[in-house]
């Protein structure tokens, strides 16, 4: 704990960068917004039509199902891995051997520039909040409680994309081919998080398929928290419960991969 | 006839270029079905819960998805190369095109051929063949005819503006996230019924920029849904003329836009 507390200052600036990366780039940063944007008009438009001037369907009205979407969506940008491209980047220009010979740890200097990298889109994404609000729709939270368990959710939600960012980045010592499989994630994300349809709509083969994965502990429960769709001290805590499981579980492979990855880079240097 | 053989050609050597990376090829054809099939899923659940979209069934709306996602597929036979243009005007890289004897333009869309169009391409047929089956329509040769010259037109349409965007490259060295959000466009408005969206922008799409061509209003001939159009019916059926009309223009600003190119100085 220690040795973490006196790396700290490397951490940070380590993360500073990232954020520079951010700004120098937010033509991009700002296109991948407005796409963000044009599909939370799109889920609207859609699910306007499907509700047809119905006043909620399975006791889901209208506007808090838009509220819903609008903010998974929105949350999705902040937990965007960028881990993928980075070591896949730093692995093609053999940049890698640098960052691996640095008095950091490999795997503490990544999650450090994931942080930064999200604190630069962070106020983007704040600015975009009432152009969301046009597009879609957003209401405040159903409770001061479901406020502050919604940002726990949120918090453990962000380790879990993380720990998948990386562990996705680490498939790159291997392939070299990791780039589709983040775009494959994200779509995976979207759709089994429930970023475009509630869990509670799917077909029930499909709801246990989304049951069993990771995805729906980055959208859907932190945002059936925010709405109050989960909401009492049992229901909240089974809801962190599960997305404490998968920290922990993606933790021992991320950590069990990296072991592997490690040796290989060993054997090139030698 | 040469300038068709060369290009072909061209292309072919394109094609034979990319395919060598095999995983690449694996992987970004699974990345497209990804991208359409998440589109589609959403779609297939929501209307399998609620029935029907503006009074469009399911099979009635993975028609119309179907058959964008083959525009989209035909339309990026030639401009997949597009999203790099700005990189080869920022190192120079264009001048090749200069020096040869054949329409820089050409020579531009033939020099490499975009995978993920097979996997465009691929998903979309399989939509559009599922959805016939839903649908049930009877085909005619005329309705066949209509078919095939709406696809042409509806891939000149979005080959227009990919060329329009890319364009850009030429004065302001940019074009790379315009072309992203311009994609992101096509495939938000025009996979869907239009209705959906409202009356300005349903406006906007059919008198001020004619994504309502790609594949609404052709789909909406071809399902007999022309009543819901804010088009006259006879317009309806001269789709495919759009896209031959804003491909003309399209390369007439690429053309002039092409002036503008200063190399990059070495």
């Amino acid at each position: 704990m220690n040795a973490t507390a006196s790396r700290l200052p490397a951490y940070v600036k380590l993360a500073g960068l990232q954020m520079q990366v951010a700004f120098a780039y937010r033509g991009q940063v700002l296109g991948g917004l407005l796409v963000v944007l044009l599909r939370i008009l799109l889920l609207k438009a859609v699910w306007t039509a499907a509700y047809a001037g119905r006043s909620d369907a399975d006791g889901v009205a209208l506007p808090d199902l838009i509220t819903f979407l609008t903010l998974g969506n929105l949350q999705l940008v902040l937990m965007r891995p960028m881990l993928v491209w980075y070591v896949q980047r730093r692995i093609h220009e053999g940049l890698i051997g640098l960052d691996l010979v640095r008095p950091l740890p490999f795997l503490g200097q990544l999650f450090a520039q994931q942080v930064g990298a999200t604190a630069g889109v962070l106020p983007f994404v704040v600015l975009s909040v009432p152009f969301a609000f046009v597009f879609g729709n957003l209401a405040p939270p159903a409770s001061a409680g479901a406020a502050l368990a919604y940002l726990a959710s949120l918090l453990l939600a962000y380790v879990i994309a993380t720990l998948i960012g990386l562990l996705m980045g680490l498939v790159a010592f291997w392939t070299t081919q990791s780039l589709g499989i983040g775009v494959i994630y994200e779509f995976a994300t979207q759709f089994f998080g429930g970023a475009l349809v509630p869990l509670y709509f799917f077909p029930p083969l499909l709801r246990t398929v989304a049951d069993l994965l990771p995805f729906q502990t980055q959208v859907f429960i932190p945002v059936s928290i925010y709405t109050g769709a989960i909401s009492g001290p049992a229901d909240i805590a089974r809801a962190l419960g599960l997305q404490a499981f998968w920290i922990a579980a993606l933790a021992v492979i991320a950590w069990i991969v990296w072991q592997r990855a490690r040796r290989i880079v060993t054997v090139y240097r030698g | 006839m040469t300038r068709f053989t060369l290009s072909f050609d061209l292309w072919m050597a394109g094609l034979r270029g990319t395919l060598q990376y095999r995983t690449d090829t694996f992987i970004v054809i699974v990345m497209a079905l990804a991208f359409q099939g998440t589109g589609f899923a959403f779609i297939w659940v929501v209307l399998s819960r609620f029935g029907s979209l503006a009074g469009w069934t399911l099979g009635q709306v993975a028609f119309l998805y179907g058959l964008r996602l083959i525009v989209h597929a035909v339309a990026g036979v030639l401009t997949g190369p597009f999203f790099g243009l700005e990189q080869q005007v920022r190192t120079g890289e264009f001048d090749r095109y200069l020096v040869r004897p054949l329409s820089p333009l050409l020579q531009f869309m033939t020099q490499r051929v975009e995978i993920s169009i097979f996997g465009d391409l691929l998903g979309g047929i399989a939509i559009f063949v599922v959805a016939d089956q839903l649908v049930g329509l009877a085909w005619t040769p005329l309705a066949f005819a209509y078919l095939v010259l709406a696809i042409a037109g509806g891939a000149l349409v979005e080959g227009a503006t990919r060329i329009l965007i890319g364009a850009l490259s030429f004065r302001f060295l940019a074009s790379q996230s315009l072309l992203f959000l311009g994609d992101s466009v096509f495939s938000t408005f025009a996979n869907y019924p239009l209705t959906i969206f409202g009356g300005i922008l349903r406006f906007l799409f059919t008198f001020a920029f004619p994504l309502a061509f790609v594949a609404y209003i052709p789909a909406s001939v071809l399902l007999g849904r022309t009543a819901e159009l804010q088009v006259e019916p006879l317009l309806a059926y001269l789709a495919p003329v759009v896209g031959i009309i804003w491909i003309a223009a399209s390369v007439r600003v690429f053309d002039r836009e092409l002036r503008n190119y200063q190399s990059a100085g070495h």
